[in-house]
């Protein structure tokens, strides 16, 4: 949110490569996505190496890394939907509390988060389902541990591919009706934006 | 005293280069849009930075470039009001006043903005939304939360543009009020006449990011620098001239319009007319008499006399405006008159008359 803010309210060098950076993960193959985690928090990584030297623990192939994996995909949703709303609030407005002597945090806090809550909350939502829904990055960093890594879509894609296809029904009605429901949250809030 | 700035900015093929100082009155700038006006409202609220210059307030600088002084727009404290989506949406009446208050006791601040609705008429009305109430009292709760820390000055930009003509009425008298009440400069932005003609003491007349025209209500609706200005004013009676000769012996220029002679005394414009210069000449509606079927006139008005035919009387309530026009040359004249000489004269549509204009209500723009 707070990357949103920046990228909604100010203009700085960089501001575009930034905002590059952060949606990249949305239009990358999930597996490229996977890919840089793995090479970023792997046991040899950027990130991966010194959290292993130290703890001598590493986030591969554990479910921490299949939600650092749904988060990552999810956030370019976020991070878009958060700046955009940001951006459709007044200015006048903003600048109204400007004048009225109140510091551009407590604007923040007060007007600009507030009138911008509804498409912050529809971008939550929508970016939930898609961590929910996450797949290739998931495989790429947390693998396929049955009981321990295999989220939802991997395991209905087990299951189909092993045959057992009762249960993949199962999962993948389970999962039609909750993607469809959260979308139908995330259009009410954005639908009934003043 | 007052407010004084000196202002440079550039922005993409515009450039704003103004300087003006005004005391604790209500100034308007007047002008077309996008000539600088609000422009000027956001660079003195801070809420933009001038390319060089100053702002100063009542002893307070408030951006000064050769010393760097550049305040913040929560630190000058002014009242800003927009024209149109001022309050926040999310925010009851009440909440909206209470937000232009800083720091103090619950208690303090209720009293605070109970006497600020009071004062502006919005008892009632407090726990509504601003989607709630009408475009007046919108705009009467945006002056109350600007002005309820008491501001060292007020701007307004088209804070009556979206209202109409009643309501207008309403808040002017709101504003001269505030006026009495609050003993501070008030800049009012606008591109009406009617607004800028009831309500400012000090005009400055905004054309293409420069104050063309500046000074006193009555001085520049009598006294407009260049056509330009007038014809912004949306003054009636303007005529190109020329200059055709000047008689040294009596003092006086002669200038030509469709070929029919005006006087006008030379002391006026020493130095800034010569024969053959192609000026502008203006004289106000309410300047122009028509005269009375066989009297003498005085001396003073022997040397503009012209003959013709009126063309058209409509009555404005309060005065008459009659359409005359003159016999030699066609020139066309907006006149107007009290009510009570428009009975004495007797004038109707189509009738011959003979007007005759002062040399000094002349106005010749060099």
């Amino acid at each position: 949110m707070g990357v949103a803010y920046l990228l909604a309210m100010k203009t700085f060098r960089g501001k575009e490569v930034l905002d590059i950076l952060f949606t990249l993960p949305l239009v990358l193959p999930p597996t490229v996505t996977g890919y840089y985690l793995v090479i970023l928090f792997g046991r040899n990584g950027l990130i991966g190496g010194i959290l292993y030297e130290w703890a001598g623990w590493s986030i591969m192939f554990t479910w921490y890394a299949a939600v650092l994996a749904s988060f990552i995909v999810a956030l370019p949703l976020m991070m878009k939907a958060t700046r955009a709303a940001i951006e459709s609030v007044d200015r006048n407005l903003i600048n109204a509390s400007y004048t009225l002597g109140h510091s551009e945090f407590e604007t923040a806090i007060r007007v600009t988060l507030p009138l911008a809550k509804r498409g912050i909350v529809a971008g939550a939502v929508l970016s939930f389902a898609r961590a929910m829904g996450e797949f290739g990055a998931t495989l790429m960093i947390a693998g396929n541990i049955p009981g321990k890594t295999d989220t939802m879509p991997i395991s209905i894609y087990s299951h189909a591919s092993s045959g057992d296809w009762s249960k993949a029904n199962l999962m993948v009605i389970f999962f039609s009706l909750m993607s469809g429901l959260f979308l139908y949250i995330a259009n009410r809030f954005t639908r009934r934006i003043f | 005293m007052g407010l004084s700035v000196k202002l440079l900015k550039k922005v993409k093929g515009f450039t704003l280069d103004v300087e003006w100082q005004i005391g604790n009155e209500v100034a308007v700038l007047f002008g077309s849009s996008g000539a600088g006006k609000s422009m000027t409202l956001q660079l003195i609220a801070g809420l933009m930075e001038p390319d060089a210059g100053f702002i100063r307030s009542n002893g307070n600088i408030f951006f000064d470039k050769p010393s760097g002084i550049n305040i913040s727009p929560q630190q000058r404290s002014l009242g800003y009001v927009f024209q149109d989506r001022n309050l926040f949406p999310h925010m009851t009446v009440r909440e909206n006043i209470a937000y232009g208050l800083r720091g103090k006791s619950k208690e303090e601040r209720y009293t605070r903005v109970s006497d600020m609705i009071r004062l502006f008429r919005l008892e009632g009305l407090e726990n509504m939304p601003p989607s709630e109430i009408s475009g007046g009292q919108k705009q009467r709760v945006a002056l109350a939360r600007a002005l309820i820390e008491r501001p060292k000055a007020l701007l307004l930009d088209e804070p009556f543009t979206a209202l109409d003509s009643s309501l207008r009425f309403e808040m002017r008298r709101l504003l001269q009020e505030v006026r009495n009440e609050f003993e501070i400069p008030v800049i009012l932005v606008t591109h009406d006449l009617e607004d800028a003609y009831l309500l400012g003491n000090h005009i400055m007349i905004y054309i293409d990011g420069k104050v063309e025209q500046a000074g006193e209500r009555d001085d520049i609706l009598q006294k407009p620098q260049s056509r330009r200005v007038a014809q912004i004013l949306g003054l009636r009676n303007l005529f190109r001239a020329k200059v055709i000769r000047k008689d040294e012996h009596l003092h006086r220029f002669i200038l030509g319009v469709n070929g029919l002679p005006f006087s006008v005394p030379t002391g006026l414009y020493q130095g800034r007319m010569e024969v053959g210069k192609e000026v502008d000449l203006f004289i106000r509606p309410e300047e122009v008499m028509i005269l009375r079927e066989g009297k003498t006139v005085k001396d003073s008005l022997a040397q503009n006399i012209f003959e013709g035919t009126i063309l058209d009387i409509t009555d404005k309530e309060r005065y008459h405006t009659v359409y005359f026009q003159t016999a030699e040359g066609k020139i066309l004249f907006e006149i107007s008159i009290p009510n009570y000489a428009f009975r004495n004269l007797n004038l109707a549509t189509g009738k011959m008359a003979s007007i005759a204009l002062r040399e000094e209500s002349l106005w010749v723009m060099t």
